[in-house]
């Protein structure tokens, strides 16, 4: 039934303009990003390579940069994509189809999830594809590579349950979004004002997981960014299951 | 006579697929529906009437385990909704006021889906949605996208995601609102026939719809049951045609004819004895009958009654 679901929302969005344009979008971008750190690198880089103690490869210079910059765009993309997920339903009257079904709310939360992760996904892959293009002309680091573009899939995952919840709460797709971008702008604030210099704060740099995913995209897996967004993720997974069952069975 | 008074909640013939009591929703702290009740049998077709707001989608959503009720139980097949809910809904089918269709899935996706969502088992799911295609007419539009159907396509898609997974008992919400006089006559002939097998209930504000497809009427007045009625229902009037014409007088002399009335060709007789008896007392008197037959209009007299609250005539029920 999870599977089903799943289908379902990705086969929605693969059929919408929007999510199509967005994935366009930011792959357009990426590639722009990605050409512009590349040229850096075989410009500048590459003719001082030689004289460096510790000469840098161009996973550092070219794919670490590109994947902070793919999370971040797949972060702002995000509440475009979780808004519809469950407020279009409600507007829509849908939500009665799942309602009277017989399947439970976690499997209908399950579903829904699966299926924007399946999205995502997909952008990963095109992603990956422009990344590991840089084999052709050089060795990369697949380690860190791997590890970057899994930092980018669990953050962006995190933060779509998030939207997914909002997607729960509120009567309107556009009223989903706003609060995304509200939420996503509260968590760079939080990590923001944990590092400012006169009164830095680990608790909201660590709640803001901002440096969680900087050190993902450098491809550096740690533990507690895993588990950090792990966390996150069932969260808010778990909130919207609580909110939609109230809805159905008080 | 046509017109018999029942008290809300009497059982079908074959014992209750649908089962509600003292059923009530609350928003706000303000009561929307308050101790509603329903039972409804196999081959049995009810409908739910009330004015817009009287409380008709708000019961149906608590029937088909969309809304949880405040207070009240629901019972589909013996299951309880909330006990076990997975049983109840797998034997209920609904299809909410607004058809819940996604307009970029076709109509046999769509199909496919409801059906999966219903757990009609893989290995014969595309055959439910075949004959689910074909019993609702939408074979020419298989193919077509939800969101290119026109209304009455719509609807009768509506309608098909309801009865796809064949359940027991069929919870329509203004099935027909909407719709142009020829594809209502095509949704009402597909209730009718549901209803041969299947236990129904439909809402309408229509009161032609009900009496072309209901066997019971239940009227919701403020969220409260005010009434529940067997249909067809009299409005208490008699109407007599004659093979020639006759003087008013002479009818209003017959023992058992309280008041005479001349209805264009026709006289409406209100009557104060049993109907066969005064029809023999008619043919007694010389009188050239033609046809004597229950007046109709019974059940929107009831509805301006219990419905709207407005004073009822006497004789009507």
């Amino acid at each position: 039934m999870i599977l089903t679901l799943a289908r379902l929302e990705l086969q929605r969005l693969l059929r919408a303009p929007l999510a199509w344009g967005l994935l366009a979008a930011l792959q357009f971008v990426l590639a722009l990003l990605f050409l512009m750190y590349l040229d850096n690198f075989l410009l500048e880089l590459q003719p001082k390579l030689a004289l460096m103690k510790e000469p840098v490869g161009v996973t550092e210079t070219v794919i670490a940069p590109t994947l902070t910059w793919a999370t971040l765009l797949w972060l702002a993309a995000s509440p475009l994509l979780t808004m519809r997920s469950l407020a279009e339903e409600r507007q829509q009257g849908r939500l009665d189809l799942y309602f009277s079904a017989p399947l439970s709310i976690t499997e209908l939360v399950l579903g829904k999830y699966l299926g924007l992760l399946g999205f995502l996904l997909i952008g990963l892959l095109l992603l990956a594809a422009m990344l590991a293009s840089l084999s052709l002309g050089t060795s990369l680091d697949w380690g860190r590579v791997a590890g970057g573009l899994l930092g980018l899939f669990l953050a962006v995952a995190a933060f779509q349950a998030a939207g997914l919840y909002l997607s729960a709460r509120l009567p309107q797709p556009a009223l989903a979004a706003l609060l995304g971008y509200g939420l996503l702008a509260l968590l760079f604030a939080l990590w923001l004002a944990g590092r400012s210099q006169h009164d830095p704060s680990a608790l909201f740099v660590w709640l803001s997981g901002v440096g969680h995913f900087l050190s993902l995209a450098q491809g550096l897996l740690r533990l507690s960014a895993v588990s950090h967004f792990l966390l996150f993720a069932t969260l808010f997974l778990a909130l919207t299951v609580h909110r939609l069952d109230r809805e159905r069975n008080g | 006579m046509g017109t018999r008074h029942r008290p809300p909640g009497n059982a079908a013939s074959d014992g209750p697929l649908l089962e509600a009591d003292g059923l009530e929703y609350r928003q706000a702290g303000q009561p929307l529906v308050q101790g509603y009740r329903l039972r409804l049998g196999r081959g049995e077709i009810v409908g739910l009437l009330g004015t817009n707001g009287a409380g008709k989608t708000t019961t149906l959503r608590m029937l088909a385990g969309v809304l949880p009720p405040a207070r009240g139980r629901v019972r589909v097949l013996g299951h309880d909704l909330r006990e076990a809910p997975r049983a109840a809904r797998q034997a209920l089918g609904f299809l909410p006021d607004r058809p819940p269709l996604y307009d970029e899935l076709t109509v046999t996706e769509y199909l496919e889906l409801a059906a999966a969502l219903r757990r009609v088992p893989r290995a014969r799911r595309r055959a439910a949605v075949a004959g689910t295609i074909e019993r609702c007419g939408l074979g020419e539009v298989r193919r077509r996208l939800a969101g290119q159907l026109s209304l009455g396509y719509r609807q009768r898609l509506g309608l098909a995601q309801a009865i796809v997974h064949q359940p027991r008992v069929i919870l329509l919400d203004e099935p027909t609102s909407a719709l142009d006089p020829a594809q209502t006559h095509a949704v009402r002939e597909l209730i009718r026939e549901l209803g041969r097998e299947h236990a129904v209930l439909l809402s309408s504000h229509l009161l032609g719809e009900i009496e072309a497809l209901c066997q019971r009427v239940q009227i919701l007045r403020q969220g409260r049951l005010v009434a529940e009625h067997d249909l067809p229902l009299a409005s208490g009037g008699w109407l007599l045609e004659t093979a020639a014409p006759v003087e008013v007088a002479r009818i209003g002399a017959v023992t058992g004819v309280a008041a005479v009335e001349a209805d264009g060709a026709r006289l409406c007789l209100r009557l104060e004895a049993e109907p066969e008896r005064v029809l023999a007392d008619l043919v007694a008197a010389g009188i050239p009958v033609r046809s004597f037959a229950p007046q109709g209009g019974g059940l929107e007299r009831l509805f301006l009654r219990q419905a709207l609250g407005e004073p009822g005539e006497a004789g009507a029920p």
